[in-house]
């Protein structure tokens, strides 16, 4: 790399090439080179295949300051030396940055997205690069959501864990404690009834449906997160007077307020790791769907599931509190959680395929391979020609090769729909049969009605 | 003066069929390119030399919709002359 070729390194590799001596290529080099030397100043215009053309081009005379006396020169007219490289021999040193091409750029565009791509030299078009930056932005609020979720559960155990600390000094706490369960098992009851909503809302394949249902759930939501906070309050309030009366504690009560508190850590525990397993479980499937996920992303079917999957949790962390109370409540109510939110689960897929329809996919512009290597073999078949995608190639590039333009991607896109889901983006190693030239109302580079075709076909996507 | 003459040029001097030259400047301009593709610079002897700039990529607006668009980075060939022939072109007459 960047290496100097002089005339040895030449010869060297000209002698190999055409099976002459090294003497004999260093003769020819040395005598191509001073007849182009020669000719640039007989006729000021050499053109030489496969390197390019050098040409004398004029240059004006015009005044310039001499930088040390600062008096006014006129530099004469003169020539100089031009050179434009072989189209050949451009497109060969340009081949790492074949892939690249010029893309519009919308008004609203961020100016981070614009050094984004800048620092992406591997895929700089914004087509390309837009598509899977919001993907990967939803993901991650799903995921941010979810991690909120868990920091409110922990928040509230904090809370809880406060309050029965306050419990260790007096008697009363116990009495407090428990007072809140009639209203909070009104709640428990409350919280599954919503959540029965969520369970027949993805099993309801209707979107316009999905809304109003969800709404709903929400609005439960909120009473009977209104209805815990109050309860909150009051345990807050109570066990404080209750102090002041219970300076002086019987023996045995730590003693009880200890194991309760051990009780209590240990379903918070078996909460906590509940939590972790469907969580991870989530992610699992966000990883392993998010193809389908990504497609059903832009169908915006998608949009709404993680919000009600959000709502479930969220009821998660309401229930929180009550667990401390009652172990029995807690488990129960953690079992509907974790099945209800197991049914989302299950369901998020397939909403998420039915409603993934290939034609509605955005308007292709750019192919994204993974940097993966695989080898590039084509495959002659019977009665049309079979190619399989070699890494950095793109359905563009695939159609410079067999057509001789860019445009004709579409056919070749149209011929193998059904193994492509996302002309954006082709796995590497697809088997794609390449269109005969005869089809689509003839297919050729040469023909401006033919590219004006394509381009249209491209624009109906 | 195009590669036809120049080829022409160069076999009368060194006595070689037409073929011959042919095929062997055919043979130098090959591995100019593939020297090049690598990013080395190529020394055109007395002529100059060639090696490959990278032009960054740019903002630039359509001429006919007035458009934003983005052109991409781009590898291209750059000629250096050599000071000899700078001088020789220089000096000359316009």
């Amino acid at each position: 790399m960047n290496k100097k070729i002089n005339l040895p390194e030449l010869a060297d590799s000209l002698a190999k090439k055409c099976n002459i001596t090294k003497k004999e290529a260093e003769i020819f080099i040395r005598e191509y080179f001073s007849s182009i030397n020669d000719a640039l100043i007989d006729e000021k215009l050499v053109k030489a295949k496969g390197i390019g053309t050098f040409k004398l081009t004029e240059v004006k005379d015009r005044e310039s300051v001499d930088v040390t006396s600062g008096q006014r020169v006129v530099i004469p007219a003169h020539y100089k030396v031009s050179f434009t490289p072989d189209t050949q021999l451009s497109k060969t040193t340009n081949s790492p940055f074949a892939l690249f091409e010029p893309v519009e750029i919308n008004e609203q565009t961020e100016p981070d997205l614009l050094s984004e791509e800048n620092d992406n030299d591997a895929f700089p078009d914004s087509e390309e690069n837009e598509i899977p930056v919001v993907q990967s932005e939803s993901k991650d609020d799903e995921l941010i959501v979810e991690v909120n979720a868990d920091n409110d559960l922990n928040d509230r155990d904090l809370n809880d864990e406060t309050i029965s600390e306050g419990g260790l000094k007096e008697s009363h706490a116990l009495v407090v404690d428990e007072e809140p369960i009639l209203v909070e098992e009104d709640n428990v009851v409350d919280v599954p009834v919503s959540e029965n909503n969520i369970e027949d809302l993805p099993a309801s394949e209707d979107k316009i449906e999905e809304t109003p249902l969800v709404e709903e759930t929400i609005e439960n939501d909120d009473n009977s997160e209104d209805k815990v906070e109050q309860e909150e309050t009051k345990l807050f309030y109570e066990p404080v007077e209750a102090e002041r009366k219970n300076e002086k504690n019987f023996p045995w009560l730590p003693i009880i307020s200890v194991l309760l508190l051990i009780a209590l850590a240990v379903v918070l525990i078996f909460i906590y790791k509940e939590e972790q397993r469907l969580i991870e479980e989530q992610s699992l499937y966000v990883y392993v769907d998010e193809d389908a996920f990504q497609k059903a992303y832009k169908d915006g079917a998608i949009d709404k599931l993680p919000g009600t999957q959000d709502d479930v949790q969220e009821e998660d962390s309401m229930i929180a509190p009550e667990n401390e109370v009652d172990s029995l409540i807690n488990s129960q109510a953690v079992d509907s959680i974790s099945l209800t939110q197991n049914k989302t689960l299950e369901i998020e897929p397939q909403t998420a395929s039915t409603s993934v329809n290939p034609e509605q996919v955005a308007p292709p512009v750019k192919v994204k391979e993974s940097p993966e290597k695989t080898e590039n073999t084509p495959k002659a078949t019977t009665a049309l020609k079979q190619r399989q995608l070699a890494a950095g190639e793109t359905l563009r590039i695939l159609a410079e090769k067999e057509f001789g333009s860019r445009e004709f991607w579409v056919y070749i896109y149209l011929k193998n729909k059904a193994k492509i889901p996302n002309p954006n983006s082709v796995k590497v190693g697809t088997l794609l049969t390449i269109p005969d030239k005869t089809e689509y109302g003839g297919i050729d580079a040469n023909d401006p009605n033919s590219i004006k075709r394509a381009k249209l076909a491209a624009s109906k996507l | 003066m195009n590669t036809s003459e120049l080829l022409v040029v160069v076999a009368k001097k060194l006595k070689l069929t037409k073929k011959e030259t042919q095929q062997r400047a055919d043979a130098l301009s090959e591995i100019i390119s593939d020297e090049l593709a690598n990013d080395n610079v190529v020394s055109l002897l007395n002529i100059g030399a060639l090696e490959v700039n990278k032009r960054n990529e740019r903002v630039s607006f359509h001429p006919t919709t007035g458009k934003k668009m983005l052109i991409p980075p781009k590898l291209v060939v750059r000629f250096k002359s050599s000071t000899l022939l700078k001088d020789k072109v220089k000096s000359m007459k316009v």
